[in-house]
């Protein structure tokens, strides 16, 4: 019985190859090693696309954009999604560290709140974009710097920067121009990045409280809840009747708050 | 007869000032930062506010921000989306590249709702074309139905099939709607993919959650029916309801009682859900499915509220109040249908114990089962709303519904009355003594306050807080007439014992400290002696009036008024002797009847007085104050101008002052 594997061949090849003795064995590896190893040196030298991707450092330009600027879309996604859509808020509460924006606001009692961010979802995508937009620059030139190392002719032309909420993710869309050019031209007109996030699903909802705050003073989270299994809606209502919404979406972990103040009464009535 | 008198005035007040400012709003289209400490910042737009809170660098206008062109309020609208969101400013919204609008949203054409993509939501048709392209499905707009609910109705009535496409040796299918199978594919209306010769998908035990059902997945990943244990098997033994279960679109016939591993016909109105199996966490049936790895999970929660360390089970979507410091927990609402509920006699005098409830600081809330886990929503604070909960269900299987509503106790100082003071849809109870006007009423029923059973909390550490003035009503002032000989020096009868005062006293003497308190004596002992009942000893040995005219008075008094009889009780009755009569016993018989009356009324108007807090710390002392101030009065009863007045405070909180005033010997 064969107890090597190289050997439990057919019995065609055992009959030809495989040695009797064992230092005809090792010396079989060492050809087949060298073999190898001749080959991948060729493919190497001759395959360029081949060499490209073996590069180390050098990624797919795409590939280079989206690990450099992920986490910072990510953050600022985040950011936006617990200060209640702005990265600077002007009018917040502080909660639990986080600066929770007002989006609906009366100073008034017994009045019905006023609306802070009346377009809330082009208001979110603005905010996303003026923070990540300085990053995606460096991610380019970066980019630039990589292939130019490699001995890469770059041609790398700015472009504007897109953000857009979308159900169940956030596009990010890079309007730059790069052309990479050594043995062979690549050309990329644009660039994505798709962020899987239920910042769409989560801000429509709020729109959609915020609309009863403004027009009722007061909403249901059960409401919600009832009609969106997997939605969870906390509401704390701070002495002031300021409340504060937390939207959890509780399959993906994704939350959404915000502050409102409406229909306040005094102390004591 | 006329007599000697001494005027003494008793004054409990509340150290808190009452201030009211009044200033004038202008509309800033920006303000400056008006946050009064670190844990905000509040720069708005277009808020009615004082000049001085106005950014310089903004417009502003001496009018109220709707009167303004940029701060008009109106319907702004996302002209791409197709939100329109009320109650919005002009000028944010167009800076935000909004379309505006100054009328309300129900009066905008494009802002109205409607079905859109056969029931899958219920929106304006520029927000139907926009889901149509970011969810991929066809617009298909109606108008004409405008409720959510009709809509969505629609989306259960679509007819749904297997849709095939064939080509040379292949069966492909997937599960559609007629309109979304495409046109070169063979839509077979209610029957499954798996349905004999129907396509080349397979029966499989796979499943998976859609919605909050567990359904069978064929194998080539399509919904097939609601999963039932039974009508799968992985042997040969299908026998033709099991065929049946994968060939035509139908109802299970299974049912889920609580966390089910057989049946996936889950119900989240009921309280249970698909969940992937998880023997370890809460909710999941005892055993693992017998296909797949989805069960309906019970969403029921567990909870300690009466923190007893039993935890009780409540279901999905059940709401109640919590136990909470310094509250009553319980109170009952009333359901609206059949007016039944509301507070008993019996909480109400629990309630009557205002050292327990309502205590400064104190707040309800109300808490709510949902998906297992039970979340705390806060009642609005300074008790503005109080929880109450109902059961919606029946005795045997309970169903709380807890609500966070109004304390609305204003209009109690409206009523004058303890019957319509303590109706079941009042939030008033009534305390027996003085009314806010101090009329005496024959009718007992109305001899007394109308004040808040569910007393209010007041900021009242505002210079600006509505608390001074509310407070200020549980002021109030006794004025005790004393008879006196006028061989006595009346300068110093300010020191004398309790006890020589209270034989002296001839009105109000319940306000001397110590009357009516000794030991032996009873309320219903000390009201027999305006009855013409007798005491165990003489009335002279007791704190107790010893003036005839305390209890009687005479048919001039009638005539003229203002006439008591003259002279002293002897003995342990009163004898009005002759034609005098009996005057109507007093408000109060004791001193310790008349402070608890003051007190429980001053502190049941809200955070008044001196009051421990839910955390059990005392407050300010000083905050409740008696005072006497003694003075000297003529024949005529008005103050002796010559005369000293002595003013000394005599309680400080609930602490009396022994060695300044009246000390007995």
């Amino acid at each position: 019985m064969e107890k090597r594997g190289t050997c439990a061949l057919t019995s065609r090849i055992r009959k030809n190859i495989c040695p009797t003795s064992k230092r005809a064995q090792v010396t079989i590896f060492i050809i087949i090693a060298i073999v190898i190893f001749v080959i991948g040196i060729l493919v190497y030298i001759f395959f360029p696309q081949i060499k490209s991707t073996l590069d180390r450092g050098v990624k797919n330009p795409q590939t280079f954009i989206f690990e450099c600027i992920e986490e910072e879309i990510e953050d600022a996604v985040e950011k936006v999604s617990l200060q209640g859509g702005s990265i600077e808020p002007e009018n917040y509460i502080l909660y639990d560290n986080e600066k929770v924006e007002y989006l609906c606001y009366t100073n008034e009692y017994y009045k019905f709140c006023v609306v802070q961010q009346p377009m809330l979802r082009p208001h979110i995508e603005k905010e996303i974009k003026n923070e990540i937009e300085d990053e995606v620059r460096n991610c380019f030139n970066s980019l630039k710097d990589s292939y130019e190392k490699k001995g890469y002719n770059v041609n790398l032309k700015e472009g504007s920067v897109k953000v857009e909420l979308l159900p169940s993710r956030v596009v990010s869309t890079f309007n730059y121009s790069l052309t990479l050019t050594k043995d062979y031209t690549e050309k990329y007109d644009s660039f994505n990045v798709v962020l899987n996030n239920n910042l769409y699903e989560l801000m429509s909802i709020a729109n959609n409280i915020l609309e009863w705050e403004t027009t009722q003073g007061n909403s249901e989270p059960t409401l919600y809840m009832a009609l969106y299994p997997y939605l969870k809606v906390e509401k704390d209502v701070k002495s002031d009747e300021t409340k504060i919404y937390i939207l959890t979406d509780k399959n993906t972990g994704n939350k959404f708050q915000f502050a409102s103040r409406s229909l306040a009464f005094p102390p004591g009535i | 007869m006329r007599k000697k008198e001494i005027l003494i005035g008793l004054i409990l007040m509340f150290t808190l000032l009452s201030s009211f400012l009044v200033m004038a709003d202008v509309c800033c289209e920006k303000t400056i930062d008006l946050s009064e400490d670190s844990s905000s910042v509040l720069i708005f737009e277009c808020l009615d506010a004082p000049l001085e809170q106005c950014d310089d660098t903004y417009r502003t206008a001496p009018t109220s921000c709707d009167q303004t062109g940029y701060c008009q309020l109106g319907t702004c609208i996302n002209t791409n989306t197709g939100t329109c969101m009320p109650n919005s400013p002009r000028q944010p919204c167009i800076d935000g590249g909004g379309f505006w609008i100054g009328k309300d949203k129900e009066d905008i054409e494009i802002c109205q709702e409607g079905c859109c993509g056969d029931g899958i939501a219920f929106v304006t048709l520029t927000e139907c074309k926009q889901m149509a392209t970011d969810y991929g499905f066809d617009t298909n707009f109606r108008p004409d139905i405008r409720d959510a609910e009709t809509c969505y109705a629609l989306a259960s009535a679509q007819e749904r099939g297997a849709c095939v496409i064939e080509a040379e040796f292949t069966k492909d299918c997937t599960m559609e709607t007629r309109n979304t199978c495409p046109e070169d594919a063979t839509f077979h209306e209610g029957f499954l993919c798996t349905a004999p010769g129907v396509s080349d998908c397979a029966k499989s035990g796979d499943t998976k959650c859609e919605g909050t059902k567990v359904y069978f997945l064929d194998k080539c990943d399509n919904l097939a029916n609601v999963y039932d244990e039974n009508m799968f098997t992985d042997g040969n033994h299908w026998t033709q309801e099991m065929e049946d279960y994968w060939t035509y679109m139908q109802e299970p016939s299974c049912e889920v009682n609580g966390a089910d591993a057989t049946c996936g016909d889950c119900s989240y109105r009921a309280g249970t859900m698909c969940k992937e199996y998880d023997r370890w966490e809460e909710g999941m049936p005892n055993k693992a499915p017998e296909y797949g790895n989805y069960v309906c999970a019970d969403l029921s929660c567990y909870y300690d509220t009466d923190n007893d360390g039993t935890k009780e089970v409540y279901n999905h979507g059940e709401s109640w109040c919590a136990e909470s410091e310094g509250t009553y927990w319980g109170l009952p609402g009333i359901i609206e249908s059949t007016t039944e509920g509301g507070v008993k006699d019996s909480i109400r005098i629990e309630l009557e114990d205002i050292t327990k409830y309502h205590l400064p600081g104190s707040r309800y809330y109300r808490l709510l089962c949902w998906d297992g886990e039970v979340t705390p929503y806060k009642c609005k604070d300074y008790r503005n709303e109080v929880c109450k909960e109902v059961n919606m269900g029946t005795d045997e299987s309970r169903f709380m519904y807890g609500q966070c509503m109004i304390n609305d106790w204003r209009p109690c100082f409206d009523v004058n009355n303890s019957i319509d003071c303590e109706d079941s849809l009042m939030d008033c109870k009534w305390i027996k003594g003085h009314r806010f006007d101090r009329k005496i009423k024959e009718n007992k029923d109305e001899q007394g306050s109308c004040v808040p059973l569910y007393t209010p909390g007041f900021d009242f550490w505002e210079p600006e807080s509505d608390a001074h003035e509310i407070c200020a009503l549980g002021t109030t002032e006794e004025r005790v007439f004393y008879e006196t000989g006028w061989w006595k020096n009346r300068d110093t009868f300010g020191d004398a014992p309790t006890i020589d005062a209270a034989h002296r006293c001839l009105e109000n003497c319940y306000a001397i400290p110590d009357y009516g308190s000794d030991e032996g004596l009873n309320l219903e002992l000390i009201e027999g002696l305006y009855n013409e009942e007798e005491l165990p000893n003489a009335v002279s040995s007791y704190h107790l009036s010893t003036r005839r005219g305390h209890y009687c008075f005479t048919w001039w008094d009638l005539i003229f008024g203002e006439e008591m009889a003259s002279g002293t009780v002897a003995g342990t009755g009163v004898d009005c002797l002759g034609d005098k009569h009996r005057r109507v016993p007093p408000l109060f018989y004791t001193h310790n009847q008349w402070l608890k009356f003051v007190r429980t009324r001053a502190r049941s108007l809200g955070d008044c007085g001196f009051k421990k807090n839910f955390m059990g710390e005392s407050g300010e002392k000083g905050a409740e104050l008696i005072t006497a101030i003694f003075q000297k009065l003529d024949q005529e009863g008005n103050v002796k101008e010559e005369g000293e007045i002595t003013i000394e405070t005599i309680y400080i909180g609930e602490d009396r002052i022994y060695d300044e005033y009246r000390e007995e010997e």
